[in-house]
């Protein structure tokens, strides 16, 4: 299966420079080469189950469930690429723990506290720029977790890991139509808690132009 | 330029363009509705943006240290599970010999005589006839049983079985005497002797049903204390 191209940005780990011989190693056994792997991508997996989740610890727990699911799948991997492979297995164990909490009748998350703290420093050839990113990045996260839960997760796996619908539907276990509407519904809902910052939001993009 | 007439596009249609999704972006009135409405027009666009923004947010670092290393498997569990795959045949196996001796008991000593045997064993002085070391009671009663009191020489009717069935195999039979122990018991108790002579005909089947319980309790037993887990 093909894997979808999404435009790696700045922003995301890059691939390691020999990640093929290293998936190779990996997926004969290798486990010094496994965890190189899953060194390389652990906040990229972390990432993606703390916006799912919004609780760190939770997010650790995801992480670690995908890690080890990685280990018993990586024999069966079959090229493309291996951020995505990775992502998507972090989707499944992340949904997972999400299924489970999901009695409690919480649909958005309480607002983020730990986000702030913990992007990534990046060494910025634009202070300036790098500073209203960052400031873009965070009202951002804060914005993802204040929509309703379904929407959230359809709108972190579509717009913001590159997943296709169908991706998006197998990881949540719906229906295309319903993961379709989800997305467009959070989006609108996400520009509308986005309209405070619409200025900051805007000149951000016109600068990367 | 604003199109008051036109009816705008459901907003989620418009957030569908705005992900490229193909349905929306091949839709030639949606497209030529917003290549003219000033309302819809920059809603996609800002739509577009905001997704553009999404599409690059950062990687998070964890925020306590990942467990990278996969979980080695217990070194214990090859064995264990080798050992409780065992546990099956070796369950049929004692079920079969404690099936197989049973048979062997009653066709050498005669189903009724065991149950007759039974009842007069009641009376019986066990503590004499305690010839198997270690053998359960209920095995040991069809011998014991073998004794009636007072009545030395001529036993309750299972040795007459007992003989019947000797006769019947291959083996002659053979006067009680043959079979009595070199060394009488103290007191000379003579029904002891006839108790064992009858076991002896039963020793072998009782020793197999002994066998084959023993087999099955214990590998019933380790079936169940090995955690399946481990195989």
């Amino acid at each position: 299966m093909p894997p979808r191209d999404p435009a790696n940005p700045a922003s995301r780990t890059a691939p390691l420079a020999d990640e093929e011989a290293v998936i190779a190693r990996a997926a004969n056994g290798d486990r010094a080469a496994f965890t190189q792997l899953i060194e390389h991508y652990q906040s990229a997996c972390y990432g993606l189950a703390w916006r799912l989740l919004g609780d760190p610890d939770q997010a650790a727990d995801a992480a670690q469930d995908a890690f080890v699911h990685a280990y018993d799948a990586i024999a069966k991997y079959r090229g493309g690429l291996f951020r995505s492979w990775l992502l998507r297995i972090t989707a499944n164990a992340s949904y997972d723990i999400l299924r489970r909490a999901q009695r409690k009748p919480t649909t958005t998350l309480p607002d983020a506290e730990e986000g702030e703290a913990e992007l990534p420093d990046r060494s910025a050839a634009d202070p300036e720029a790098e500073a209203g990113r960052s400031e873009l990045y965070r009202y951002l996260d804060a914005a993802l977790r204040r929509l309703p839960e379904d929407q959230r997760t359809a709108v972190v796996l579509c717009d913001v890991y590159g997943m296709d619908y169908g991706e998006v539907a197998d990881a949540t276990e719906s229906a295309l139509g319903t993961v379709k509407s989800r997305i467009h519904r959070g989006r609108l809902r996400l520009r509308e808690l986005m309209a405070d910052h619409r200025e900051l939001f805007l000149n951000e993009r016109r600068l990367d132009r | 330029m604003t199109m008051p007439n036109l009816p705008h596009p459901d907003d989620e249609r418009l957030a569908a363009y705005a992900g490229g999704d193909v349905d929306a972006i091949a839709d030639p009135s949606l497209v030529a509705h917003l290549s003219a409405c000033d309302r819809c027009r920059p809603l996609v666009n800002e739509l577009s943006l905001l997704r553009g923004a999404l599409a690059e947010l950062p990687d998070v670092a964890p925020s306590r240290p990942l467990r990278l290393v996969p979980p080695v498997p217990a070194p214990a569990a090859a064995p264990v599970g080798w050992l409780r795959r065992l546990t099956a045949p070796a369950m049929a196996t004692g079920a079969a010999l404690v099936l197989v001796g049973a048979i062997g008991v009653g066709a050498t000593s005669g189903i009724g005589g065991l149950f007759g045997q039974a009842a007069s064993g009641i009376f019986a002085n066990v503590g004499d006839n305690l010839q198997g070391a270690g053998a359960p009671e209920s095995e040991a009663t069809p011998s014991d049983n073998a004794y009636v009191p007072g009545v030395k020489g001529s036993p309750a009717p299972s040795p007459s079985e007992t003989r019947g069935a000797s006769v019947d195999s291959s083996s002659p039979s053979q006067p009680p005497t043959a079979r009595f122990s070199p060394e009488p018991a103290p007191g000379g108790s003579d029904p002891t002797e006839y108790a064992n002579r009858d076991s002896s005909d039963e020793q072998p089947w009782l020793t197999l049903l002994i066998a084959g319980a023993g087999i099955f309790v214990t590998a019933t037993a380790l079936r169940f204390t090995i955690s399946p887990r481990a195989g």
